[in-house]
């Protein structure tokens, strides 16, 4: 039994190299696992419909609800705009009454806009 | 004489035992190199750093202070490392609401508490970072805490953590405690921390000690302050560290935030139970003088002088103990037999994780300050 404590603890240092020498094997069998994915209402969520026109793309995502149990008064829905952005697109076609709380980011090629709602 | 039980003693034995670290030091630091003259001046420098470090603990035969030395310089540049890639990337140590939006903030092992509950639950992450690409994505930080936590267990906070070493090294400032004791019960306040953070933190679905109580947010990246609640996060994130960080360390001599505040730390314990190696107390060599507990940084010694859970395997009481009693020892085994040879074992994974988890962090400081200066 002491000869097989010695041999693993051998072995734990040639496992602790694996760690790191095999991370991007490791990272591809942990994306699979099913909870390997950011909550919704911080990452937005997936795609779920797409309005194309000739001058910008707009990917709209999944409503996320906040919570671990989802909290369904209150929602917010995901925007990605690619291309030309004006606010008359977000007063017409999203926040139409104008009561929602609206986050807007850009980054390199895109614009994020979240549109939260409380009911 | 007590450096005598676990030294070498033979400087060619010593060096023939630190070989084997010596390349593992060359090849999980080589992964970095760009073929640059100041990256390969960088990576000697870091290689020789780690390597010499290693070869001390053997030949003098005690293993807390090289450690500390290493590990305290680690977690200083990774903080340079770091913070200079911010600046590099986005122009500055802080992240707005766009960085949060886009899920570019690194994933801290820290977080790894906050995120378990949601996990279980609602089969997604609380944390607005990358999954699988990137700087420290999600992913890639959670083998690394899984799997050196079932290799170490709570060895992580000794000889992994980039955070632990400032705690460390402000523990190790003064030459005698001014708070010389320090109620042994606080220790247990770090769990209650964990239960707490893991349960706040599921009820909002945010990873609410990064938000309001990370002391190390100061050393890494923090709250751009744009309205009254990031003004009062990072208030207190500096009122944290200078409190749990800086000045408790410095006046009791024990790293205060790692042993009486860290979920992380707390979580770590519990891998203790699987890990091989643990310190323990040889009854038959101990004499009862109590200088294990005065000497743990982490308040990890109970009354009757044995570790506990919490037990972060630093060394410290293991060096100290006049009689060497204290040991470092491979579940399985003898106690009492062969502990060289089970201190032997417990470094060479140990002390691989700091070079690789940290050490690339120290050759990319040493680089930036060679470009500097050039």
């Amino acid at each position: 039994m002491k000869y097989v404590s010695y041999i693993f603890a051998t072995f734990m240092t040639i496992a602790m190299l694996l760690i790191f020498i095999n991370m991007e094997q490791w990272i591809k069998i942990t994306v699979k696992l099913p909870f390997m994915k950011v909550d919704p209402w911080l990452s937005g969520g997936e795609v779920v419909d797409s309005v194309i026109t000739d001058s910008s793309r707009i990917y709209i995502h999944e409503t996320a609800n906040p919570g671990l149990f989802p909290d369904k008064t209150k929602q917010m829905v995901q925007y990605d705009f690619y291309g030309v952005v004006n606010d008359s697109i977000i007063e017409t076609i999203i926040d139409k009454k104008q009561d929602d709380v609206i986050k807007s980011s850009k980054t390199k090629d895109h614009q994020i806009i979240r549109v939260y709602r409380f009911m | 004489m007590k450096t005598n039980l676990y030294s070498t003693g033979n400087k060619l034995r010593s060096i023939l035992l630190s070989l084997p670290m010596v390349l593992i030091c060359m090849l999980m630091l080589s992964r970095g190199l760009t073929g640059q003259l100041t990256d390969t001046i960088s990576y000697v420098a870091t290689v020789i750093f780690y390597s010499f470090f290693f070869f001390m603990m053997l030949y003098k035969g005690s293993i807390d202070k090289w450690r500390a030395i290493a590990f305290v310089t680690s977690a200083i540049f990774f903080a340079i490392s770091f913070m200079h890639n911010l600046i590099d990337l986005r122009g500055s140590v802080t992240y707005s609401d766009e960085e949060v939006m886009s899920c570019e903030i690194p994933f801290c092992h820290i977080v790894t508490t906050m995120v378990l509950i949601p996990m279980a639950i609602k089969q997604t992450i609380i944390f607005p970072g990358s999954i699988e690409s990137g700087f420290a994505s999600i992913s890639s930080m959670l083998v690394i805490v899984f799997g050196s936590s079932i290799i170490l267990g709570r060895g992580f906070c000794s000889w992994g953590c980039f955070y632990g070493g400032w705690d460390d090294g402000f523990s190790r400032l003064t030459r005698k405690p001014f708070i010389k004791r320090v109620n042994l019960a606080y220790r247990w306040f770090a769990f209650a921390m964990l239960i707490v953070m893991a349960l706040w933190s599921a009820s909002t679905m945010m990873p609410e000690y990064c938000s309001w109580l990370c002391p190390f947010k100061l050393v890494t990246e923090r709250d751009e302050i744009v309205d009254t609640e990031t003004l009062l996060k990072n208030i207190v994130m500096i009122i944290m560290f200078l409190g749990l960080v800086v000045v408790l360390p410095l006046l009791t001599k024990k790293r205060i935030q790692c042993a009486t505040f860290c979920p992380m730390g707390a979580f770590e314990s519990l891998f203790n139970k699987i890990s091989i190696f643990h310190v323990v107390n040889n009854e038959s060599k101990c004499i009862k003088c109590g200088k294990c507990q005065n000497v743990c940084p982490m308040l990890a010694i109970s009354k009757d002088n044995k570790p506990l859970i919490n037990c972060a395997k630093c060394g410290r009481c293991v060096d100290e103990c006049p009689t060497g009693a204290m040991q470092y020892h491979i579940k399985g085994t003898p106690i009492g037999k062969r502990f060289t040879v089970a201190r032997i074992l417990f470094l060479y994974p140990a002390y691989s994780l700091m070079v690789t988890l940290i050490g690339g962090s120290m050759m990319d400081a040493i680089n930036l300050i060679f470009k500097s200066l050039i």
